[in-house]
């Protein structure tokens, strides 16, 4: 079923400079995001359809996407510390089937 | 003739061929019926139809209408995806009970009376957990028990409640029910307890994450498409506008979220993520209005391609490697990297990402919830929305094609069927996502909505953008939660912990009293055999015997005391 294999070269998205490049990329593209909130603040060319105030604040949806991803990990880790039980906590054994 | 056959009869019927054939004509057989079947429903016209008299009751078998042929146009595609995915078992139960699951969830789906869609309900509870149990381990057959007891108390529930609202109002018409409330609208009620049990209603929700994740790597993409949705169908028909669904759906977008972060299963993530999404379909129906009910029908036809195509690409980790725990994985791209590639179209798609399925869906329920001034389940939504990043559009292709390590699992790409069908689903969830008109036509009502604004498309990519910086950011900081292999306690452990705990002290507690009162009565008895034995045993003085020469003494001297009393008397 599987089997070691290195002799292949690192693939490219494995390589540490491809994932620094990635990781610049998408700041890059976070940067950019930021920019027509900016317009719209200063009512440049872009008008943000919004339903609430809180909603043209500037950058409000970067800031809540960021924040809340962060909030669910950062809650991850208490919950983890309340709910976690060993594997074998249900007492069922630890196998699983397959249909082939 | 065909108009009195339900819809999805042909799936059930044909189902029951499917033991007699083998290799390529059965698999033709399993692709041909979900066609047969689709052709069936396209010959129907909106109506009434397969009019029964039961006892003096009419029961109006089909009802084909807009928002009945959303849910079987896609109960459908499902059905043709699913056997296409399935084709390679060989195993002949699978089939079988999926192709009478799926045609029982299409007829629950276009069911005109009560009675109709408790049979249909039903069906799908019992043909579905063999699905379960062809896994045929310990473990599965433990979950689909509980499965199963969870899916036909449902069924019970519905009966009950169907029974109790014919009595009230003469009427079985499966319509809209009313308000739940417990004190004016008993059965009714009864009846929304029942289907918020079938989608996975808060408390209500674990066996769904307890038996989705121990079916075969096939049974899943089955069940992932029918038991739940037919259940929001069934809510959007029989209690669309009912205010309480509001919270209740909210709750299920965000509290899945934070269960998703943590479990290593990655079916089982999938499972939590299914839970979220339902909330957004149930938050739909509680608002009511057309965009809103427009937006619950989109998603859940958007979301059963997307999800079965998530839970497609980790069966088909599942089929090749034997596990889907993300900690047991790393750098299966290598080996699966078209499975890979049909698995972040479903994540791009289920994080609504701009040209895929759920951007354009999803976001009718958010601004039906802003329209409608619901503001604190906006902003619950919009949470929701941030963690379905989380949990499906990252961890699920990350964790189980990528990871932090390569784990040397080198094995063969998914067989081709899985792979065809992994392709048509991700087809559809970029149609649909670049062209959504044509699903906006088949919705229940006229779509008045646009989602390719610069300001929607801006504002969701900054949303979920910025959520994967973080992602990035925690990784870089070595913040992210670790998976990990455990078990993460849910409300379940109540049925299967705690209840079983208390049943069990009891038991001994109730031994224990019945082992007093048996002690207790043992000593009573013998203290009256002791008091029996001192009065009447064999030197008791009840049965002590005297001598006939002792006994004519004692006369002799009873009867002289009696002269010497005359004697003395006169």
């Amino acid at each position: 079923m599987a089997d070691q294999d290195n002799t292949t070269p690192t693939p490219w998205i494995e390589r540490a400079s491809s994932v620094t490049l990635l990781v610049r990329l998408l700041f890059v593209v976070s940067a950019c995001l930021f920019v027509p909130d900016v317009l719209d603040v200063l009512h440049i060319g872009y008008d943000k359809h919004v339903h609430y105030g809180a909603e043209s604040w500037l950058g409000f949806y970067a800031v809540f996407g960021f924040i809340a991803y962060s909030f669910i990990v950062g809650a991850g880790w208490i919950w983890r510390s309340i709910v976690m039980r060993d594997e074998g906590f249900y007492g069922n054994g630890d196998e699983e089937g397959d249909d082939a | 003739m065909l108009e009195h056959l339900p819809p999805g009869s042909v799936l059930v019927l044909g189902a029951l061929v499917v033991p007699l054939l083998r290799g390529v004509p059965r698999q033709a057989w399993l692709l041909a019926l979900p066609i047969l079947s689709f052709a069936h429903l396209l010959s129907l016209a909106h109506g009434s139809y397969g009019h029964l008299l039961l006892f003096d009751i009419t029961l109006s078998v089909t009802r084909v209408d807009k928002l009945s042929l959303v849910w079987g146009y896609i109960f459908h595609i499902a059905a043709f995806l699913s056997a296409l995915y399935a084709a390679h078992v060989k195993d002949s139960l699978q089939p079988v009970a999926a192709l009478i699951y799926a045609g029982a969830a299409i007829a629950g789906a276009f069911a005109g009376d009560l009675i109709t869609l408790f049979v249909c309900w039903e069906l799908t509870a019992i043909s579905s957990v063999f699905l379960i149990w062809a896994s045929r381990t310990e473990r599965s057959y433990r979950a689909g028990m509980r499965y199963l007891i969870i899916q036909v108390g449902s069924g019970v529930l519905l009966l009950a409640g169907v029974l109790i609202h014919y009595s009230d109002t003469g009427s079985l018409a499966f319509d809209h029910l009313g308000t739940p409330s417990f004190t004016d609208n008993l059965g009714p009620t009864l009846i929304f307890i029942a289907f918020g049990m079938k989608c996975a209603f808060p408390f209500l929700h674990n066996w769904l994450q307890d038996a989705y994740p121990e079916a075969t790597a096939t049974g899943t993409v089955f069940l992932s498409a029918f038991t739940t949705k037919l259940a929001v169908y069934a809510l959007a028909r029989g209690f669309a506008g009912s205010e309480i669904l509001v919270p209740i759906g909210a709750a299920m977008t965000a509290f899945p979220v934070f269960y998703a972060v943590l479990e290593n299963d990655l079916r089982r993530v999938l499972a939590y993520s299914l839970n979220n999404q339902l909330g957004f379909m149930v938050v739909g129906i509680g608002i009511g209005s057309e965009m809103a009910l427009n937006g619950a029908a989109s998603h859940a036809f958007a979301h059963i391609l997307y999800k079965a195509l998530l839970f497609m690409s980790m069966g088909a980790i599942l089929h090749r490697v034997g596990t889907v725990k993300a900690t047991e994985l790393g750098m299966l791209y290598r080996s699966m990297p078209l499975t890979t590639f049909f698995c972040i179209i479903g994540a791009l798609s289920i994080s609504a990402f701009p040209l895929f399925s759920g951007f354009v869906t999803k976001s009718m329920t958010l601004t039906a919830a802003a329209a409608g001034h619901y503001d604190i389940t906006f902003f619950v939504l919009l949470f929701a929305s941030a963690g379905v990043l989380h949990h499906s559009g990252i961890k699920i292709p990350f964790y189980g094609f990528f990871g932090h390590h390569d784990a040397g699992i080198r094995v063969r790409e998914a067989p081709w069927n899985m792979l065809l069908a992994m392709g048509i689903s991700a087809f559809l969830c970029v149609a649909i996502g670049v062209y959504p008109q044509p699903l906006y036509d088949i919705l229940p009502y006229p779509v008045d909505f646009k989602p390719y604004t610069a300001s929607h498309v801006i504002t969701q990519l900054q949303l979920l953008v910025f959520a994967l910086l973080a992602f990035v950011v925690l990784a870089l900081k070595h913040l992210e939660t670790p998976e990990l292999r455990c078990t993460n306690v849910d409300f379940d452990v109540v049925y299967r912990k705690l209840l079983p705990w208390i049943v069990r002290r009891v038991g001994s507690l109730c031994g224990a009293l019945r082992d007093g009162v048996i002690d207790t009565g043992k000593s009573l008895v013998g203290l009256v055999v002791a008091v029996l034995h001192f009065g009447h045993g064999p030197s008791g003085v009840a049965a002590r015997s005297l001598l006939s020469s002792t006994a004519i003494a004692i006369v002799i001297v009873l009867l002289f005391l009696l002269l010497l009393r005359n004697y003395l008397t006169q």
